[in-house]
């Protein structure tokens, strides 16, 4: 979401593109963390394919912030749609991920 | 004699003048625009602790008194569609995210595309959307609209970004963070619901308000401010049974705007959700025309606005509040 926010921002306020990447950089280092923390855990078998899905949900939400830092360099507004969408995947796999992990509970995507 | 003559021709004068006022009056009334109105309920919030949706109703077992003897109510979640001339708008949405729903033990759920073909109207006629805020269950299927430009308070999208940035993690909780979130300042405010806004944002489609502007002749939005959430909004239509406003959770009861209570609270100040309730009395002259988001009473003969009604999709319920001259009936 705050992928998300961060776009709204600059789309209706302040069209800054530094202050954007400002607030991406640390978001796409989060999410290239995370991926590589999980990668490295050993799962039970039971959870192999959720621990997959986990790393590949980080993995599109690392692309999704490169993707708009990338949009901060080159102006590409398509850039903005492109990583819209891999964030909105990288949600709904989360929210799958969830029913397993987080059941009957509110689950973070 | 001279006198007489000259009072005889002031007066014609006078009557000329008056009569010109009134066929020019009725000129400009009959071009007043009017408009037609349906409500939709997206779901249903079920079982829902009385108390938690209004304080001053909060359940008292043994109670005989009316405003504390009912235990739980069932919450619809309105969707207004507003027909005007050849403009199809919607004020709010409503929501789709099934998981939303789930957790919140909604139903009598269905796609706002499938509710508004029961009417006749097919998801791409809508032109604007209107949210009175922009809470999970108010704004969740702008992505189905895809002609629809998006009205969003400025106030409401700079009060979302302080509350998801804050650096105490309670006052940034959202629903599905560790814990959750109880009325917090971002609570309710979900990813997938933010990515519906961000993707109208996106593609050109939304127009970021500061406070008061006409959208159409005669229809219009108010600002609530912090009536609801920090960016509520009303919208007031010309109607053939007078105007209406819509006032999403600023309005979140019927019973609530008749009786000045407050309820569903959540980044609310109660008084300004009082000061919304008066803008509806200024604006329709009374409590009835004001169009609520989750009134328990909705679809029956106890909130007369909405008594037309029937039962559609999944059951979710449907109701003509009114129609435009010439606008035939979409009541199946």
């Amino acid at each position: 979401m705050a992928l998300s926010f961060a776009g709204i921002t600059y789309q209706v306020d302040d069209r800054d593109a530094r202050a954007l990447a400002r607030k991406i950089e640390p978001l796409g280092k989060f999410f290239h963390d995370a991926e590589v923390q999980v990668r490295a855990m050993s799962a039970p078998p039971s959870l192999s394919k959720t621990q997959v899905q986990y790393i590949d949900a980080m993995a599109l939400y690392a692309n999704a912030a490169t993707e708009m830092l990338k949009f901060t360099e080159d102006g590409d507004s398509q850039r903005l749609q492109v990583a819209h969408g891999m964030d909105m995947k990288a949600s709904e796999d989360m929210l799958r991920v969830g029913e397993l992990l987080w059941p009957g509970q509110y689950k973070p995507h | 004699m001279r006198k007489r003559a000259s009072r005889i021709r002031s007066f014609a004068l006078t009557a000329g003048i008056a009569a010109l006022a009134g066929l020019f009056g009725s000129a400009a009334q009959a071009q007043q625009p009017v408009c037609s109105v349906w409500l939709i309920e997206s779901s249903r919030f079920m079982n829902v602790p009385f108390g938690a949706f209004m304080p001053d109703r909060a359940f008292v077992p043994g109670s005989t008194k009316p405003e504390s003897n009912i235990p739980t109510v069932d919450l619809p979640v309105n969707v207004g569609v507003i027909k005007c001339g050849s403009e199809l708008i919607l004020y709010d949405t409503g929501w789709k995210q099934q998981d939303y729903l789930k957790m919140t033990g909604s139903e009598h759920w269905a796609p706002i595309a499938d509710q508004l073909k029961v009417l006749g109207f097919n998801a791409a006629d809508v032109t604007k959307v209107v949210i009175g805020h922009a809470h999970w269950d108010h704004a969740g299927q702008l992505s189905d609209l895809p002609n629809a430009v998006l009205y969003v308070q400025r106030e409401e999208l700079k009060a979302i970004e302080w509350a998801l940035n804050y650096p105490e993690p309670h006052i940034r909780a959202i629903n599905s963070d560790p814990g959750g979130c109880n009325r917090t300042p971002a609570c309710g405010y979900m990813p997938l619901t933010m990515e519906e806004v961000y993707g109208k944002v996106l593609k050109g489609k939304a127009v970021v308000v500061d406070g008061e502007t006409e959208i159409l002749p005669g229809v219009r939005i108010h600002p609530a401010f912090r009536a609801h959430t920090a960016g509520s909004q009303l919208l007031e239509v010309p109607t053939g049974v007078g105007k209406l406003v819509f006032g999403s959770d600023a309005f979140s009861s019927y019973e609530g705007i008749r009786d000045w209570m407050t309820a569903n609270v959540q980044q609310t100040d109660t008084v300004q959700q009082f000061l919304a309730y008066e803008k509806c009395y200024k604006i329709t002259g009374g409590y009835n025309n004001c169009v609520a988001a989750h009134e328990p009473l909705s679809y029956t003969d106890k909130y007369p606005l909405t008594k037309n009604s029937w039962v559609a999709l999944n059951g979710g319920r449907m109701a003509e509040v009114t129609l435009a001259p010439g606008e035939k009936s979409r009541k199946p």
